[in-house]
């Protein structure tokens, strides 16, 4: 209210007067000063506020800090997983490139080895040496053995596709074995055993 | 006052806490940290082994040693990761490790029994499984990082990469004389871990970074090591041989392509290997070299310009030197034989002959200049050096025998190594194995090439590749032909001796070179006490099929040339005086010296 007794224009003094006639001016007094208490408290209050917030982001940080390092480690973990899977896939590759297990495989598949290769003299443009034509034979017999390596399945495979060939190869020639026994028992048979049935005791051949 | 005593309070907090951390008197703060602290070994990567193209030999594989503290082995409350908890037996814990490890309950029952502190239940587990065992959270089972050699060629090469022991103790091959570059440093890192395991990020940490090992690039190549391997192995078990052996080198620059044995380790389980076969046969055992050794005799009459190849000198039927009889391995009469007629049907009689016109000490000098009684000095342990007695201890049937490769004894890699000499215009290059090393920061050291050293005259060894050449066009080895090229070498034949005194069995071998216009590629072959008739347990064959592989695989184009043709025998001329008795005094006109310069 005071404040809008101040402003408020003073009533002129004489009726009927003329606006632009001088007025006495209010004297000026001093405002009695307000108590400064409630800027004590807002410091307190910012002071707190400042301290909260730092305090704030801090921890925040630290949460940050702290979930970052359970990211490294999960990452790491991660990394460590692949690494791993891609050592793995690397083995494989290398026993399946390993030069026994190479020739193993073009063996299966009935490849023979490359006879004389043919070369053609440039400068002329003759056959130099003809090329020779790869035979058709029995399956080599792969004498070096696949690698034991720990750890990979195409090494294991490998492994497993040898033994398998080396008993067939056993077996055929186990085979080979019996029939020829046979053969020889039934001309055996087909002897003349003049009505008997026991063969004559036979003779040694010289040098045998 | 309310200051006052918080100012009190506050300085016996700050008190306690200098006593606790500063004096630490009980140390516990010593304890705590201890406590935290983790330090762990970071092993360094060992190197790789790799071919000359790169073919991986040797690679390293993270492994982990699985390890037990067995007096802490108790039943322990297990927090499962949705927080509940299950009590877990010693029992249970044995079959979990089992299932882990896919091992047999009984060995791991075994393994966490009994009051040791520290035992291996497993070693060499892939990280997966040492995840199984993690997830496990066994409190006194530990996983310790570990490396695993894998060797993806295995037996191919076996014997030459080497292996490792049981503590990744470098123990054969290219892996123990390059340990020291192989191995690389350990480093260690030491940090702070919170009570779940997770490393405390703002604690100090100290990192001591491994150096990991250098790879080992070798001169070796896969594809011609398997062929030789397979080729020498198939004679080896055709003839049921002891042991076959065959080695390929580069002749310009001594390089050894491959070592092969026709049984050998594969280091990835070199426990299973016998004895034998843990070495490379080549370089380590020494035999006597039989008829390979006549051309070095050869070289040592060209350079000394004894003869030529077409000096004709008249052999007889046998030489009597005294008391000593020195016979050939076929029956004839008196012949007049040229020197290359001599080499290719092999004669010790003619041998001698010309030999001896050489002193005793020269000829001595000539072996020992070829490197015979001397290690190649070659990157592989336990290399032998042969024997080469001094001429003056040699007897008096030595003296004659050594031309002809009786009484001194080398290994297969040596005689190979004198052939190369005289194929490389008389220049002797050591064999060597390892091409370069590059360290972990990729820097290459190359290894340096040998200096050659002259052996014979350029000449001389001209002359000797002609009659080696002989050999197998004209003489006793027409076998070891390879189909549109020139190829030359000579055979080998000798008495093993046995382990029980004196001989038993044969050691025969071919040693040979091509193309022989410019000889560019060497195959070596040994057969030890190969089973059947003296003339049919050769290897020439083999030879063909190893060489003849070898020049189509570094694609080296045929022979346009023609080759030598040197008479074996001019029988119109045989001088009838002489006889077994006097043979050794003949003469015989000296070969006219080409005027060189220098």
């Amino acid at each position: 209210m005071s404040s809008a007794a101040m402003t408020r224009p003073a009533p002129p003094s004489t009726p009927g007067g003329e606006e632009h006639s001088p007025q006495p001016r209010t004297p000026l007094s001093v405002v009695p000063q307000r108590e400064v208490r409630r800027s004590r408290v807002s410091t307190v209050v910012m002071c707190a506020l400042a301290l909260a917030a730092a305090l704030m982001g801090i921890l925040f940080l630290n949460i940050q800090i702290s979930s970052g390092q359970y990211r490294l480690t999960e990452l790491t973990i991660q990394e460590r997983a692949l690494s791993q899977e891609n050592e793995a896939l690397t083995q494989d590759i290398e026993a399946n490139a390993a030069p026994q297990n190479l020739a193993a495989r073009a063996n299966d598949l009935g490849m023979v080895q490359a006879k004389d290769v043919g070369t053609v003299e440039l400068s002329s443009g003759a056959v130099a040496a003809a090329s020779g034509v790869a035979e058709k034979g029995e399956a080599q017999d792969i004498l070096v053995p696949p690698a034991e390596m720990k750890g990979s399945e195409a090494a294991e495979s490998a492994r497993v596709a040898a033994e398998e060939r080396a008993e067939k190869r056993a077996k055929a020639e186990a085979d080979k074995k019996a029939a020829d026994r046979k053969a020889q028992q039934e001309a055996e048979q087909k002897e003349n055993l003049n009505g008997g049935s026991i063969p004559a005791p036979a003779q040694r051949e010289p040098g045998q | 006052m309310g200051i006052a005593l918080l100012l009190a309070l506050l300085l016996v907090v700050a008190g306690k806490l200098f006593w606790v951390q500063g004096l630490d008197p009980t140390g516990r703060a010593e304890a705590a940290a201890q406590s935290r602290t983790q330090t762990e070994v970071i092993p360094a990567v060992r190197g790789d082994i790799r071919d000359t193209n790169g073919k991986i030999l040797a690679r390293t594989l993270q492994r982990y040693d699985i390890t037990v503290d067995q007096t802490a082995v108790a039943e322990f409350t297990r927090v499962k990761d949705d927080q509940s908890t299950e009590q877990v037996t010693p029992t249970q814990a044995v079959y979990d490790i089992a299932d882990a490890l896919s091992l047999p309950d009984t060995e791991v029952k075994n393994a966490l029994d009994g009051d040791k502190t520290f035992n291996y239940v497993a070693r060499g587990v892939t990280p997966e499984q040492y995840g199984k065992i993690q997830d496990l959270n066994l409190p006194y089972v530990y996983g310790q990082p570990t490396f695993q050699r894998s060797y993806p060629n295995g037996a191919v090469g076996g014997s030459i990469v080497g292996f490792l022991g049981g503590d990744n103790e470098a123990l054969g091959g290219i892996e123990q004389t390059q340990d020291e570059q192989l191995r690389g440093v350990d480093g260690e890192r030491r940090y702070e871990i919170s009570g779940d395991g997770v490393r405390i990020p703002v604690a100090p940490q100290e990192l001591q970074a491994a150096e990991d090992g250098a790879d080992v690039q070798l001169s070796v190549d896969s594809d011609v090591q398997y062929f030789a391997q397979q080729a020498v192995s198939e004679r080896a078990k055709e003839l049921k041989a002891e042991w076959g052996s065959a080695v390929v080198m580069d002749i310009k620059t001594g390089k050894v392509l491959a070592m092969a044995d026709s049984s050998t380790v594969d280091p990835n389980v070199p426990g299973k290997a016998d004895a034998e076969d843990l070495g490379v046969r080549s370089v380590t055992h020494a035999v006597e070299p039989g008829s390979t050794q006549k051309i070095l005799t050869t070289a040592a009459v060209m350079d000394q310009g004894i003869a030529d190849p077409e000096t004709e000198i008249t052999v007889p039927p046998n030489l009597q030197i005294d008391s000593e009889k020195i016979t050939d391995a076929f029956d004839h009469g008196t012949q007049n034989r040229t020197v290359a007629g001599i080499i290719a049907d092999s004669m010790n009689t003619g041998t001698v002959i010309m030999g001896a016109k050489m002193d005793k000490q020269t000829r001595h000098d000539y072996m020992a200049d070829f490197g015979v009684g001397q290690s190649t000095g070659i990157e592989l342990p336990g290399e032998t050096s042969g024997i080469l007695a001094p001429a003056d201890e040699w007897d008096f049937r030595q003296q004659f025998t050594v031309l002809f490769g009786q009484g001194v004894s080398q290994s297969p890699l040596r005689t190979a190594s004198i052939f190369q000499a005289v194929a490389n215009d008389g220049v002797l290059i050591e064999p060597r194995l390892v091409e370069s090393t590059e360290q972990a920061d990729g820097t290459v050291t190359t290894s340096e090439q040998l200096e050659g050293k002259r052996v014979v005259s350029e000449d001389a060894a001209q002359k000797t590749l002609d009659v080696m050449e002989t050999v197998v066009t004209e003489g006793g080895a027409p076998e070891a032909a390879v189909p549109g090229y020139r190829v030359g070498g000579k055979t080998g034949t000798a008495e093993a001796p046995s382990d029980q005194g004196g001989y038993d069995g044969y050691t025969t071998s071919f040693v040979g070179v091509a193309p022989m216009e410019d000889p560019q590629y060497l195959v070596g072959i040994t057969l030890q006490r190969p089973e059947g008739d003296v003339h049919t347990i050769g290897v020439t064959e083999t030879f063909s099929t190893i060489m003849e592989q070898v020049l189509h695989h570094y694609n080296v184009p045929p022979s346009t040339s023609d080759p030598v043709a040197i008479t074996k025998e001019v029988p119109e001329s045989v001088d009838r005086s002489v006889t077994p008795s006097n043979a050794l005094e003949q003469t015989w006109p000296a070969p006219a010296r080409e005027e060189t310069a220098g």
